[in-house]
């Protein structure tokens, strides 16, 4: 169920997103503005990103921001060019010094003064908005990192970029080196960060139960450390999301619900916490319909939006297997009502799982009751171990003819005869053959279907009689590896 | 001619075969006419000099135009194949193979295929060398059952399973090979055993060749159609099929690939009317029309056989929207699934309900096919066994590997590596010996 747009007006982007700062917020208030295109949301979404880019130094996207609005929000938000062109001036002078900065660092040949040089121009071009270009400095800084904090850091300013490019395959690299840094330490914070990190990478590929125990990680000490890149709702959301779709009960139970750390982040979304509770209690109605509630701002997070169709179903199917499980016989229309499913979509569902193999059960739609099945195992064992041995005597009666073939060298290279043979008759599966025969890139296209003798001509016949030659003089067989 | 009749009668088989293999022989039988070459034939008796009736009449049959030869040619060779001493015979196979094709396909021009098939399966049980085997009479026999519809008279010779193609004990070519395959594969789908049809369609895209033979494309197309129907899915060619095959397949066959996409698509079956007429002239030249429809009617069987697997009791109109079907095909298709057994349902035509029941075979058949399966493994492991430790006593491989992998034998000499590996590859007298034993 996507946002409509009567229900947009209710949503309060201020507040949904008051968790996150920097490149973060500007990234979700845009989503908005991309996705309710001439809506009310719109503009409301575009005001925030204004009024957020007005005090920050990325004149490019606050000037594509005052175009976007043009002029629709009254005077205060109309694009002033020469102001933001002093700005530019102004950021370009710092970034010049910036540079000279650098220049002198490197001069002194310290490599403390070079590496905090490249990271002080990083972060100039950073918050400029040119996140390829700071990426590229972060990684320069590499060489000078003399302590493992300056290698942290420096992991986590490329994640950043890296993140907010949307280029997954650095953040998975650059969380794992990291961790690795970090393996051996107490720092909580660069823990919390990198498993928030590993959290959006592994979302971003839907692999939501890698996502989900990335996750619950993340220690509530991180605040809003990492609000730049993730903020804490954001994290508790996607992390139950995923813990709710992809985790099984003994998990859930020890990972999420009898977890203090998570439980603190839960905190900080209520619905998605009814919801976390509801399902491990088996209320799965109770469940679906608080996270019904919670979609309208789920769908507005450019990380979670997408995967939203797939968690919902994989959310409700986990809720009717583990419904289903405990009982011998169950009324189909009980089990409607206590997940909140029409009967065609009850079926469906069904369906899907048990073909899937996650349920072991039958539809009785005589009666309207789902019934266990205990498949008989042994039977199917049986039925394994002899399709295992015809198989296996298959292969090796090919296996000994094809080495027979090669053996005795039947194998055809060059064109040697042209033979046809038609019979009429046939089973009805088949009537007649035909011959055609290729040597190397001559197609001579001899494919004829009555009954003939194909070399009936003298030019024919020269080619014939050459190409026999040229195998006879052993242009050979087994060119077949 | 008379010198030769005294020749033949006098010398004995192994110096005769020599004689008549000379060069001023087979000049002189070249240039013999047809009648003098029939009359000595016909003053041998093809019980005792045998070979020598070999290569008279197989001069008379290369002498005599197909729409020339007579009964009495008919008959000579008909009698020669069935009571030929086979010592003699066997020294010569090429030439049996040959003229055992001459004498089918005169026979069945004179509308006697089924003489024909009698006389073959008798010479074929005399004169193949062994059960292992393959030798061009197979095919011939093959396609002689499919002409004639007398599949039976295939089955000992499919229960054979032969593997071996030694042309100086069989004569087989590539092209036997490929028809044995093809023709076996043709068999076995009319007696709708599908696995053994699979596996020699199989086997004809697995020979190993440098070019693409008619009989190739022709079995290929056949194994995709087939690999819909029994494995419900779109086959991929096996590994050990020649890359010229793969890339010959994509442009040939690509009709039949279409046809698996929609044979195999999830869920409900698509409405392929439309498809079936534009496509029909096609399925039709190819002979494949039968096929396709047996491969339309598997997708509807395994639609129901997949509801089986989620109901135990289904009303028709729900059956008939799943399947995509009219209310009105749902309880014929269910019966004639009952009727061949491959489906265990009841039908409540009062309540306009199927009950879908688990077929629980005996356990006895199971330990039956068990003890039969295992004994036919434990028979190909030994083979392949046998194999292995000639390839290892081999002094082309033993070198190779002492010289730790020897000097590299690259594509612009393919004589050479396959002289070698036909060296390595081997069957020395243990495996004949072992192949014996088994059998």
């Amino acid at each position: 169920m996507e946002i409509d747009a009567q229900a947009d007006a209710s949503l309060d982007l201020e507040s949904l997103f008051s968790g996150a700062t920097g490149a973060a917020r500007l990234e979700h208030l845009l989503f908005v503005a991309d996705k309710f295109k001439g809506q009310e949301l719109e503009l409301e979404a575009l005001r925030l990103a204004a009024d957020q880019l007005a005090a920050a130094s990325n004149v490019k996207l606050h000037r594509e921001v005052l175009e976007r609005i043009g002029g629709r929000l009254g005077p205060a938000y109309v694009l002033d060019r020469p102001q933001l062109e002093a700005k530019e001036r102004a950021l370009a002078a710092q970034s010049s010094v910036l540079d000279a900065d650098l220049a002198a660092a490197r001069a002194t040949q310290s490599k403390d003064a070079v590496r905090a040089a490249h990271r002080a121009l990083a972060d100039c071009w950073a918050s400029q908005g040119a996140v390829n270009e700071a990426m590229k400095g972060y990684m320069r800084m590499r060489e000078f990192c003399t302590q493992p904090d300056h290698v942290l850091t420096m992991c986590i300013s490329i994640i950043k970029c890296a993140v907010a490019m949307r280029q997954w395959v650095h953040v998975a690299a650059y969380r794992k080196r990291g961790e690795s840094v970090v393996a051996s330490s107490t720092d909580t914070m660069a823990k919390s960060q990198l498993a928030a990190a590993g959290g959006l990478y592994s979302l971003s590929q839907a692999k939501f139960e890698e996502a989900a125990r990335s996750y619950v990680e993340v220690s509530p000490d991180l605040g809003s450390e990492f609000s730049d890149v993730i903020s804490a709702q954001d994290i508790a959301t996607h992390g139950a999301m995923c813990a709710l779709a992809s985790l099984d009960r003994p998990a859930l139970q020890s990972l999420v619900i009898d977890s203090p750390g998570f439980r603190e982040h839960l905190e900080s979304v209520p619905e998605i916490r009814d919801a976390v509770n509801s399902f491990h209690a088996s209320r799965f109605a109770d469940c679906l319909r608080h996270l019904e509630a919670a979609r309208p701002g789920m769908e507005l997070s450019p990380h979670l939006a997408p995967h939203l169709p797939a968690l919902f179903k994989e959310i409700r199917r986990r809720g009717l297997e583990l419904h289903a499980r405990p009982y011998a016989t169950l009324a189909l229309s009980g089990m409607g009502a206590a997940l909140g499913l029409i009967p065609a979509d009850l079926e469906a569902e069904l369906e899907a799982l048990i073909v899937g193999g996650r349920l072991s059960a039958r539809i009785d739609g005589a009666a309207g009751v789902l019934r266990a099945h205990r498949p008989d195992a042994r039977a199917g064992a049986l039925g394994a171990v002899l399709a295992a041995g015809e198989e296996f005597v298959a292969a090796s009666r090919l296996l000994a003819l094809r080495a027979s073939v090669l053996q005795h060298g039947l194998v055809q290279v060059l064109l040697v005869a042209v033979y046809v043979e038609e019979w009429g008759e046939g089973t009805g599966t088949e009537g007649g053959h035909g011959l055609v025969l290729r040597a190397g890139s001559w197609t001579l296209g001899m494919y004829a279907w009555r009954r003939t003798w194909a070399a009936s001509t003298l030019g024919f016949n020269v080619v014939c009689a050459a190409l026999l030659a040229r195998h006879s003089c052993g242009a050979g067989a087994g060119t077949e590896g | 001619m008379e010198e030769l009749v005294t020749r033949i009668r006098t010398t004995n088989a192994t110096e005769l075969k020599s004689i008549l293999e000379s060069d001023a022989c087979v000049q002189s039988l070249a240039n013999s006419d047809r009648d003098t070459l029939l009359a000595a034939a016909a003053s041998l008796d093809p019980g005792v000099q045998s070979l020598g009736c070999l290569y008279l009449l197989d001069a008379v049959g290369r002498a005599s135009p197909d729409t020339h030869r007579n009964m009495d040619l008919l008959a000579a060779e008909v009698a020669l194949l069935e009571n030929g001493d086979a010592s003699q015979l066997q020294l010569s196979m090429p030439l049996v193979a040959r003229l055992a094709r001459r004498m089918k396909s005169a026979a069945l021009r004179e509308g006697a295929g089924k003489s024909a098939l009698c006389t073959l399966r008798k010479a074929a049980l005399r004169l193949i060398p062994g059960t292992k085997y393959i030798s061009p009479l197979h095919a011939d026999i093959f396609q002689l059952c499919i002409l004639t519809k007398n599949y039976h008279a295939a089955l000992p010779f499919i229960e054979h399973e032969a593997y071996d193609v030694d042309p100086s004990k069989t004569g087989s070519t590539n092209l036997d090979v490929l028809l044995y395959c093809y023709y076996g594969g043709l068999v076995e789908t009319t007696r709708r055993r599908y696995a053994c049809a699979l596996w020699f369609f199989e086997c004809a895209l697995s020979v190993p060749s440098g070019v693409v033979s008619a009989v190739t494309i022709a079995a290929a197309k056949k194994w995709m159609l087939l690999h819909v129907l029994h494995k419900a899915s779109v086959g991929v060619l096996p590994k050990s099929a020649p890359p010229i095959l793969s890339r010959t397949v994509k442009s040939e066959c690509a009709l039949y690939l279409t046809a698996g996409r929609h044979l195999t698509a999830v869920g409900p079956l698509p409405d392929l009317t439309s498809w079936l007429e534009t496509s029909a002239p096609a399925f039709i030249q190819d002979g494949n029309w039968g096929l396709l429809q047996l491969a339309l009617q598997a997708s509807k069987a395994r639609a129901v056989r997949r509801l089986t697997k989620v109901y135990t009791t289904i009303a028709f109109e729900k059956a008939a929207e799943l399947l995509s079907l009219d209310v009105q095909e749902v309880e014929p298709l269910i019966l004639r699934m009952v009727d061949s057994g491959e489906l265990t349902a009841s039908i409540d035509q009062e309540h306009g309900t199927v009950r879908f029941g688990d077929a629980s075979p005996s356990q006895v058949d199971f330990l039956k096919q068990l003890e039969g399966v295992l004994k036919r493994c434990m028979a190909a492991s030994r083979r392949l066994s046998a194999m292995n430790q000639a390839v290892q006593l081999e002094q082309a491989y033993m070198g190779r590997t002492a010289a730790g992998g020897g000097a590299a034998v690259g594509p612009s000499a393919p004589d050479q590596s396959n002289q070698e590996e036909r060296a390595a590859m081997d069957v020395t007298a243990a495996a004949a010996g072992d192949e014996a034993a088994s059998t």
